[in-house]
């Protein structure tokens, strides 16, 4: 029987030039050891390394992205990598998803793609405090429309299946605001958010309740308040 | 589901049994609800309630955080009670309690749900569970239909069905009069 | 009698019959909790996979096994079709002729190099990844130059105006347009 198994795994392993990513798989205290040993300042360092704890223990963030990004970030003058990292200090603390692990894009997934595409980290700052303001008030309107329920925890208690949903969203709206040139009277941003999240829907990435609440809830007007509101904060 | 609710379920996960006894503690009614209907018998239903509260805990990690906590319970209910029922009738074992009627109830003399209690308990199995999950449950259609395994149009009809049985008996036992309202 | 009274009345019943039967519940939670705690510890898939490949294995067993490895890694070699379809699950490809390296990087790699490669050296350059389902955003680099319209994508974005492809990955793990 092991043979005939060891076989197998040969046959599938070498039919194709198969190549398995060989990405590092630390624990969470690897990644709090490593943030305890970076050059900021103590007191950022201490309520990052709080929340992140926290984070790592109810899946808002995966150790193995949350390491590289931390490595990455070390190599930057301290003062830059506490500008990157403070709007996902603050999304965490909001309770929000800032990593989806390597199964999707999320805060942090975003800031390694922008370093290897060889952004400034001003640039990568306003990418992620834009992010962090669409978080905000898509829960807020979702909130709102009776579409989530569950209200804001702490990234320390459990996390609602809910807040998949709103990343998704929100992560939908802004793209079509910072990379497809929309604008937020656009009619094509309902098509746009509507497709992603049907897209979602269709890989299994999203619940059947949420899929639900996508193809008969959300409407243009709920998309273009949460624009409004990302970028006019003081009506959030 | 509530936050709390959330919480205790994710303290199960981690392998705190208290937690889990809070669960227990919070559905147990409701779960024995579900295999009494199935069941029809007192000692079994317990046992079926007993059991389904550990298979639910061995399989947690298979439960869907965003489905309803309860209909997912309910369902693990349902299988175990059906599965006791096809042990207990291929042992050929009969013991389907005789409806007892309530000395007290009799002393208030109120025969119509006397002869509701009686009607209810002796309905075919496939239609006493819908009308449990519905009438006692408070559960829609398609909950209905996800815990017992059956397309919804199944449970209307066995509901409608059970309806009618129900109404048939009370007729002919003078209850009510033919025509109801 | 209407029948939304008889409709109550059915609901009475059923309060009544399981609050008749329900008395043997008091303490369910503590024969769950002890029940629970007694029962044998049930191992993990990944424990008893462990287990099995811990016992002790024969020369002979190990020989055959060899020969099995050598075997499949031959009829892989001779049986990969040339070119790789592009249909194929998960098949990260791209015509690089020239080439001294290709990689590609996304969300499934966090952005790190995955190599592609081209043993035959005919310039198509390839990887298979297995991937849970997803949404993923990725590009090749070809010797370091960003190439981010990849033709098997599912649509594009432009990142401070690079492209980036994106592909949605089903439940199979298989690529959901394969």
């Amino acid at each position: 029987m092991r043979i005939a198994l060891l076989s197998l795994v040969a046959v599938v392993a070498l039919a194709q030039p198969v190549v398995v990513p060989t990405i590092p798989c630390p624990t969470p205290e690897e990644v709090l050891q490593f943030l305890a040993g970076m050059n900021l300042s103590p007191e950022f360092r201490g309520a990052l390394a709080s929340v992140l704890a926290a984070g790592l223990a109810t899946g808002r963030a995966t150790p193995t992205v949350s390491l590289l990004l931390l490595r990455d970030l070390s190599s930057l003058p301290r003062e830059a990598a506490e500008r990157l990292l403070e709007p996902i200090r603050f999304a965490l603390a909001q309770g929000f998803i800032v990593d989806t692990g390597l199964t999707g894009s999320s805060m942090m997934n975003e800031v390694r793609k922008l370093l290897v595409l060889g952004r400034r980290p001003e640039e990568i700052e306003g990418v992620l405090k834009t992010r962090l303001a669409m978080l905000l008030a898509t829960r807020s309107v979702l909130t709102r429309y009776g579409l989530v329920h569950a209200p804001p925890l702490p990234p320390d208690k459990p996390l609602p299946p809910e807040e998949r949903f709103v990343l998704e969203v929100a992560w939908g709206v802004s793209d079509f605001l910072l990379w497809e040139g929309g604008t937020l009277t656009d009619p094509r941003l309902r098509t746009f958010v509507q497709t992603r999240l049907n897209q979602l829907c269709a890989v299994g990435v999203l619940s059947a309740e949420q899929c639900s609440w996508s193809a008969t809830a959300l409407t243009l007007e709920m998309f273009q308040e949460i624009g409004r509101l990302a970028f006019q904060p003081e009506r959030r | 589901m509530p936050a709390e609710e959330l919480e205790l379920i994710q303290r199960s996960l981690n392998g705190d049994l208290e937690a889990w006894g809070e669960i227990v503690a919070r559905y147990k009614e409701a779960v024995f609800a579900v295999t009494l209907s199935i069941l029809r018998n007192r000692a079994d239903a317990e046992d079926a309630t007993q059991d389904t509260f550990i298979r639910a805990y061995e399989n947690l990690r298979r439960y869907d955080l965003s489905r309803k906590f309860s209909t997912w319970l309910f369902t693990v209910a349902a299988n175990v009670a059906k599965n006791a029922l096809r042990k207990r009738r291929r042992e050929k074992d009969p013991p389907l309690e005789e409806h007892s009627g309530d000395p007290a109830e009799e002393v208030h003399a109120d025969l119509r749900l006397t002869a509701v209690r009686k009607i209810v308990h002796e309905l075919p199995q496939e239609y006493r569970s819908p009308v449990f999950l519905y009438y006692w449950h408070g559960l829609s259609v398609a909950e209905i239909a996800e815990i017992l395994g059956l397309p919804e149009g199944t449970v209307k009809t066995r509901l409608h069905r059970a309806r009618a049985m129900i109404r048939a008996r009370l007729v002919e036992e003078g209850v009510i009069p033919d025509a109801v309202g | 009698m209407r029948w939304d009274e008889v409709e109550e009345l059915v609901r009475a019943a059923l309060t009544r019959e399981v609050q008749e039967a329900s008395a043997g519940l008091a303490g369910l939670e503590t024969r769950v909790i002890q029940a629970l705690a007694r029962r044998p510890l049930r191992r993990s898939f990944l424990e008893r996979l462990r287990a099995f490949f811990a016992q002790p294995v024969p020369r002979w067993a190990l020989v055959g096994a060899t020969c099995a490895l050598l075997l499949g890694f031959a009829l892989g070699r001779l049986t990969a079709p040339r070119p790789i379809p592009a249909y194929a699950s998960n098949l990260f490809v791209i015509a690089a002729p020239g080439a001294r390296a290709v990689a590609v990087v996304g969300d499934f790699s966090a952005w790190q190099p995955i190599p592609l490669s081209d043993p035959d050296g005919d310039g198509i350059w390839t990887a298979v990844i297995p991937l849970p389902p997803g949404r993923y955003e990725y590009a090749f680099l070809v010797d370091g130059k960003w190439v981010g319209q990849d033709p098997l994508a599912h649509e594009y974005l432009r990142t401070f105006g690079e492209y980036v492809s994106v592909r949605y990955v089903g439940g199979s793990g298989a690529d959901r347009s394969s």
